[in-house]
Order: structure tokens, then sequence, then C-alpha cells
């Protein structure tokens, strides 16, 4: 999950270019094409990175106001240590929690999510408890909550 | 030199066209040595002719893109601009022996690619950092 580096970004224009350069013809040369190729890789990367950015800021967002927590979300994002440990909780939860949890994040209520996902009540709820317990463990650790 | 360039950015045309020939005479050289050091240029074309190509077209270019009575023109300015022109000709050259089928020559084009495209990379996340730093 985490972001690009330049080598990434440069062998995969490089990729692109190598498929493209013997079959096509250059107006201004290959390099004009090999900048724009890889001035699009690098657009899509800031993107994905900020899309990644915001959805981290809205969950920690979501989960300091659970827990009532005063901690201004620039303050975490500095610290990415957490940062990363909390995607990484995240991949660690079930496929069961990760399902209910991915639609309460969009902020779907409890009811809708238990007809979504064809689930009794207290099985939405308990699996939305045990994942935010395990990211709310996570931040205890780091001595945010 | 110095004088010429002085003269020739006061707006003297006389001036301006020695210096660009003599511009042209030390130029020569340093392109010259360039195309030499890459040793497959070095056995698939003509240096001397291309070294000279390479210089008029460059000069030209510069003459066009950064006239000389521009508030941004230097010398290292016009030698930058002349290292890019002759990357631009390695490269154009190196591209056409690998399309024709010489792996070495692709293999040293894809180095330079490479390089080139690194360099771009690094000066972009740089300036992208500091339009960020302004906003924050």
């Amino acid at each position: 999950m985490s972001p690009k580096t330049n080598e990434d970004i440069v062998q995969e224009a490089l990729v692109v270019i190598y498929d493209k350069y013997k079959h096509t013809e250059f107006e201004n040369g290959i390099l004009p094409y090999a900048y724009g190729v890889m001035d699009n890789l690098l657009r899509n990367d800031y993107k994905t990175e900020t899309r990644r950015n915001n959805i981290l800021s809205d969950q920690i967002t979501r989960l300091l106001e659970i827990y009532g927590n005063h901690h201004s979300i620039e303050d975490m994002i500095n610290y990415q240590e957490l940062v990363d440990e909390i995607w990484e909780a995240l991949t660690k939860l079930s496929n069961k929690e990760k399902a209910v949890f991915k639609l309460w994040l969009e902020g779907i209520p409890i009811l809708e999510i238990q007809k979504r996902l064809d689930l009794r009540r207290n099985t939405v709820a308990v699996r939305l408890f045990r994942a935010i317990k395990k990211l709310k463990h996570i931040l205890k650790r780091r001595g945010f909550l | 030199m110095e004088s010429l360039l002085k003269a020739a950015r006061a707006g003297d045309r006389e001036a301006e066209a020695e210096f660009f020939s003599k511009l042209f005479v030390r130029f020569l050289p340093l392109i010259t040595s360039e195309l030499q050091g890459n040793a497959i240029l070095k056995k698939s074309i003509d240096i001397e002719n291309g070294s000279r190509e390479v210089c008029q077209t460059s000069i030209n270019n510069l003459k066009r893109v950064l006239p000389i009575s521009s508030q941004n023109w230097s010398m290292k300015r016009a030698v930058i601009f002349l290292h890019n022109d002759i990357d631009d000709f390695i490269i154009m050259t190196l591209t056409d022996l690998a399309k024709a089928g010489d792996s070495a020559a692709e293999n040293s084009l894809f180095m330079m690619i490479r390089k080139k495209l690194m360099e771009r990379i690094v000066m972009k996340r740089r300036r992208f950092s500091q339009h960020e730093s302004k906003n924050e």
C-alpha cells in the first residue's frame, strides 16, 4: 500500500515504452513520448496516494468520533508508522469483518448493512465491534486513545 | 567573447552573428567528444558530420527558444541547452539503430531514457513538494 518509488514509476514507464517503440513513429522523437508516459504514471500515483490518505483520514475521524479523542487528523497523518500499522490492521481483518466494516465506513447504517449482506442485526454489530476493536487496539498502543 | 556577448545583448546584430559563430567553434569539440564517448555511435555514424549537425541545430534552437536579448539568457543555460540537444541526437540515432535490430543500441537507448526519466521524476517530485509546502 506504500506509495511507488521513483524507481518503480520509471520502470513501469520503460515497460510501456519498450512495448510500443518498435511499432511507433514518434513525430518529435521517443523522449517526449517517454516523458508523457511517465508523467501520466506519476499523475495516477499522486491520485491514488491522495485517495488513500483521504480514506485513511475519514477512517481515523470516524474512530476518533466514536472514542471521543480530540487529536487533529493532521497530527496523526504525520505519524507514517501509525498510518502503516492501521492499514496493516485493516488487511488483517477477516473477510466477514471487512465486508461489514467497508460498508460502515461508507456511512451505511447498520440496518441497511444487515439487509445488504443478509445477516442478523447482532451479527453485523459483532463483526463491526471486532473490526473497530482491532483498530482501537492499535491506536491505543500508539498512545492516541 | 564577453565583449561580443555584451554588444550582442545590447542589440548589435553583427556582434550577435560573430558571437554565435564563436560559440559554434567552442561547442563543436564538446559535442564531438560526447559523441565519440558513445561506443555504439562511434562505429555507426560519421561523428564529424554528426557533431556539426548537432551543433548547428542546437545553436539554431537556442536562438529561437532563448533569444540573446532575453533576460534569462546565460552561458550556463546555453550549455545546458546544448547538452539536451546532444542527448536528443544520441537518443534519436540509437532509436533508429535499435529499430533496425541492433540490440546493443537498444540497451544503450533504454539506459539513456532511464537516466532522463530519473532526472525528470526527481525534478517533478521536488517541484511538487515545494508546491505542497507553499500551500501548507
